[in-house]
């Protein structure tokens, strides 16, 4: 994909397929700054102000909740597991409309929190969180409440850090999941300014014609931030965690 | 005991955030659709009641069978042959390889493309005259016809699956292994186990939550599954490749039967609930230690 | 100093009346290169117009449905272009607002109609059930498309031996069909199976051509339980799996595909495929755009007509406006014929059409004979029953008459009959 980025566009699709250009071209890359009508940059901005956003709500919103699942047992603690972990269990194509229909009648379509909020949800983050929150020993917990620790100091100060593999998971899954959103964004979003990556790259998609290579160009641009994240955090990934020993 | 009651209680605290912001944005809008499953609406005007017209339709609508049972095909296959191979991959990553970041990032990438560049390459890949088809044909003398075919087409859709997100489950898998605390293998070591037997009484015993984790977050997102299908084959060819999802897309949006939609999702949304509830049945998550 | 607030909060108040602006909000497809005359023309609008604020919102052209759709329940949308395909949903479904002759300049709606070629506005999807809701954007109409440098290669003369059967049609494929040993390399024809449209238009044209009625939704469930329709039908089936001039695997898109000189002939290219051949290897003088061949015996129909037109929203607050607006995006067909992209205003000067289009004569005489789509509500569904038809012949094996026999039911479901 990316070597086909510096083809012309006759060869991209030329068969017998040449995995190497015989033209090497950058004119895909210099001709995005040529589309004047759509201001790339400012759509970057957008997918980095709606995915960090997004991100950090999901983790916090994960994290404390997967505790509370994984650790507490509290009245319904399964049912209301179960009820959570329903909603992935239906497609999002059939609650697009019903929240679109939502954000409008809270004056939130076309806007940042439009697209944060209902992107940060992922069920599959608190379920992540309440196993990995599983391996915690109950006996640490303890031992720190005996010494007189409030719950949220626990989870704070002992909790989070041990499940700091889990987190960076989440994170990196779920900044994938929000980068690369389209159906959403393309409901909500009327105004050509709030555009993510995605859509700027279905805008190429022309009904008689798509220029292949500018396409593949910014979907090219589009997948570095993903795969800066992703590599600066499974560096730390590796590092793993020790073991406070238990008494 | 009073105190101990009085701190479980307080767990619920963590999780109210969750539940309101879900229970408002996610929930509501399942709780409108479902609703919706008894009504014709096509998005614009009044809606129609019709009660149960919808789910008789649906159970005798052999294009939904066909759905229900290629995304079951799809889901089971490829979960099957993700999570053996991510964890086979993690525990590969475990020990010291040459190059081993950048074989990580490469099993990963796949992950972060975008359906649009993955459609691409993998179209290239399955022409007929593509580099799919040239090595199948110098090895084994036939042409596949990878989207072309209605039996080949399911599998093309699955090995596309399991391409892209087997690095995700990789990382999961490595996070959890990474969980275990070196001691026990030390342990181990020291009263003289082999590798096999580490891997059998410790690992994966002690990865028994991970292992849920993946299979039922793999069988949910995999039987929802459907840009491949939508970008790559649109269902096609003859409707082998139209996974429910994609149905259930093509009905809301292509269609604007909204109602019916609505309706193949309840049924969507049942056949995971009880599999998931099946699954906690038998496997219950547990703490550890 | 009493007065003079007075007068400050005066005129910052008259200030925001006068930049209370307008705002009409227009949803179009996209397709480089006309974006920039689409933006052009709502910035010399807006310059012509102070007080109005176009907003253009560029789509895919695949999404364009669904984001007028979510728009007209949402935030709201004021104007928007659509294929003739989807606008009868539009219009049917009371979401248009019907044309305002005095935005025009006229009194009479007939006077609009007028001012675009006879029968322009009922081909391009702007007209349903006796009443006019949209003005031409584009119209297109599909010929036969084949590979002259193909034939002189095969030893055909490309003057006298151009197919205008489709007995011919397929001979000349087979001649031009490439094979390496079992794996055709070259089509001698090729046509998009995946998208359901594709096969809908061509099928559509050779039905017609057999006596069928596809201009009504009578006419073609009538039409899958005769021995015309079965005919038709089987002429294109056969095409993938008898005939052996059509391979679907070897690419998806007919278009690219001709570009790329992967197939001989393809059914499916407007007026405005010679700027689209630009950007691939083929060349234009290897090409050559000829009428659709016909049946012996056969109808005189040609390829298929069709076009987008743009609506005004029944929601909108001052729908007189929005009619200002749509006229002027609509009053420079001299900007869009440049790139072959033909409206059908009568403004245009004709000799524009020759210079710009080669070979305009054919699309020109082809149109007149020009089968008309259906307009109904009901299209998305009935193209999709008519795709798997064709796909269950061509990639499981069903016969025919048993696929037609299908179709009948599902498009029976479909009409509620």
């Amino acid at each position: 994909m990316v070597v086909s980025s510096f083809k012309p566009t006759s060869e991209v699709l030329a068969i017998p397929v040449n995995i190497l250009p015989k033209n090497w071209q950058i004119d895909a890359y210099t001709n995005l700054s040529n589309y004047t009508e759509y201001d790339f940059t400012r759509y970057f901005i957008n997918s980095f102000i709606v995915t960090f956003f997004a991100v950090l709500l999901a983790v916090i919103l994960c994290t404390t909740a997967g505790y509370g699942f994984a650790k507490y047992k509290f009245k319904y603690n399964n049912l209301i597991f179960i009820i959570v972990l329903s909603t992935i269990m239906i497609p999002f194509q059939a609650i697009v409309v019903p929240l679109f229909i939502l954000m409008k009648d809270l004056g939130l379509q076309n806007s940042y929190l439009g697209l944060i909020i209902p992107e940060s949800l992922t069920a599959f983050g608190v379920f992540l969180m309440r196993q990995f929150f599983y391996s915690i020993p109950d006996e640490i917990i303890e031992s720190a409440r005996i010494d007189g620790a409030s719950e949220f100091r626990i989870f704070w100060t002992i909790s989070v850090p041990m499940a700091k593999t889990a987190i960076f998971a989440l994170i990196i899954f779920h900044s994938q999941w929000v980068w690369n959103l389209l159906l959403w964004p393309l409901i909500i979003i009327s105004s050509p300014e709030m555009r993510t990556i995605p859509q700027a790259i279905a805008l190429f998609s022309g009904v008689y014609f798509t220029p292949y290579p500018e396409q593949l160009a910014i979907s090219v641009l589009g997948c570095l931030p993903l795969l800066v994240i992703f590599m600066f955090l499974s560096k730390n990934f590796t590092k793993g965690i020790t073991l406070t020993g238990l008494k | 005991m009073k105190y101990n009651e009085k701190i479980q209680k307080k767990g619920f605290y963590f999780v109210l955030p969750t539940l309101i912001i879900y229970g408002i944005f996610l929930i509501y809008p399942m709780l409108s659709a479902f609703h919706y499953s008894f009504y014709k609406w096509n998005m614009i005007s009044e809606s129609k009641y019709v009660g149960l017209k919808h789910y008789i339709r649906m159970f005798g609508d052999r294009r939904f069978w066909n759905s229900y049972l290629t995304t079951f095909h799809f889901t089971f296959i490829s979960i099957f042959i993700i999570i053996i191979l991510s964890f086979l991959l993690a525990l590969l990553f475990q020990e010291k390889i040459m190059l081993k970041n950048f074989f990580q990032s490469s099993i990963f990438v796949p992950v972060i493309l975008t359906m649009v560049a993955i459609a691409v390459v993998w179209q290239f890949m399955f022409q007929s005259t593509g580099v799919l088809s040239n090595i199948f044909l110098d090895i084994f003398g036939i042409n596949i016809k990878w989207l072309t075919s209605k039996s080949v087409a399911p599998y093309s859709m699955i090995l596309v699956n399991v391409w892209k997100i087997t690095g995700y489950y990789m990382i999961i898998f490595i996070a959890g292994l990474l969980n275990i605390p070196s001691i026990y293998y030390e342990a181990a070591k020291v009263d003289g186990t082999s590798y096999l037997q580490r891997l059998f009484y410790i690992t994966i015993p002690l990865m028994k939550n991970t292992f849920i984790l993946a299979f039922v977050s793999g069988v949910i997102f995999s039987f929802a599954a459907f840009p491949q299908q939508y970008v790559m084959t649109e269902g096609g060819p003859a409707r082998s490749t139209e996974v429910l999802a994609l149905l259930i897309y093509k009905q809301a949006f292509e269609f604007t039967k909204f109602g019916y939609s609505s309706a193949i999702s309840v049924a969507f949304f049942l056949t995971l609930l009880v599999f998931s509830l099946i699954q906690f049945r038998i496997f219950q998550s547990e703490s550890n230690y | 100093m009493k007065k003079l607030s007075f007068v400050i909060s005066l005129f910052f108040l008259l200030g925001n009346i006068s930049f209370a602006k307008e705002i009409i909000r227009h949803i179009h497809w996209t397709q480089p290169p006309y974006d920039e005359i689409i933006m052009q023309t709502a910035k010399d609008f807006m310059a012509k117009n102070p007080n109005v604020e176009i907003k253009v919102q560029l789509v895919a052209d695949a999404d364009m449905p669904t984001k007028v759709r979510t728009a007209l329940t949402g935030d709201g949308v004021d104007t928007f272009a659509m294929p003739n395909m989807q606008s009868p949903w539009f219009m049917a479904n009371g979401t248009t607002a019907e044309i305002i002759p005095s935005a025009f300049g006229k009194s009479t709606v007939q006077e609009v109609v007028d001012m675009w070629l006879p029968g322009a506005i009922k081909k391009t999807g702007g007209f349903y059930e006796g009443k006019y809701y949209g003005i031409p954007h584009e119209m297109s109409n599909y010929a036969a498309w084949v590979n002259t440098a193909h034939m002189k290669a095969a030893g055909l003369d490309p003057k006298k031996d151009i197919p205008k059967t489709w007995q011919e049609f397929k001979l000349i494929g087979k001649m031009l069909t490439k094979k390496n040993n079992d794996v055709i390399t070259r089509n001698g024809f090729a046509i998009n199976t995946k998208a359901a449209i594709f096969p809908f238009l061509i099928l559509h044209t050779l039905m017609q051509q057999k006596g069928q009625d596809w201009s009504s939704e009578k006419g073609l469930h009538k039409s899958l339980t005769t021995k015309g329709g079965l005919e038709a039908f089987s002429t294109f089936t056969n095409w993938a799996t008898k005939d052996g001039i059509f391979d679907p695997g070897l690419f998806d898109n007919e278009r690219e595909g001709f570009g790329n000189g992967l197939t001989s002939q393809f059914l499916t290219g407007g007026t405005w495929y010679w700027g689209v051949l630009d950007g691939y290897s083929v060349k234009r003088n290897e090409v050559m755009p000829i009428k659709y061949p016909r049946f012996k015996d056969g109808e005189n129909i040609g390829g298929v007509a069709y076009g987008y037109c743009v609506f005004v929203a029944k929601q909108t607050k001052n729908k007189e406006m929005a009619w200002k607006w749509l006229n002027y995006l609509e009053s420079h067909p001299e900007k869009y014929i440049v790139h072959g992209w033909f409206q059908p205003r009568k403004s245009l000067d004709k000799t524009l059409a020759a210079k710009y289009i080669p070979n305009y004569e054919v699309f020109g005489e082809e149109f007149e004979y020009a089968a008309s789509i259906i307009a109904t509500a009901n299209f998305a569904e009935l193209q999709d029953a008519v795709g798997a038809a064709v796909q269950r012949v061509i990639f499981e094996g069903t016969s025919n008459e048993d696929s037609l026999s299908m179709l009948k039911d599902d498009v029976e479901n479909i009409l509620d009959m």
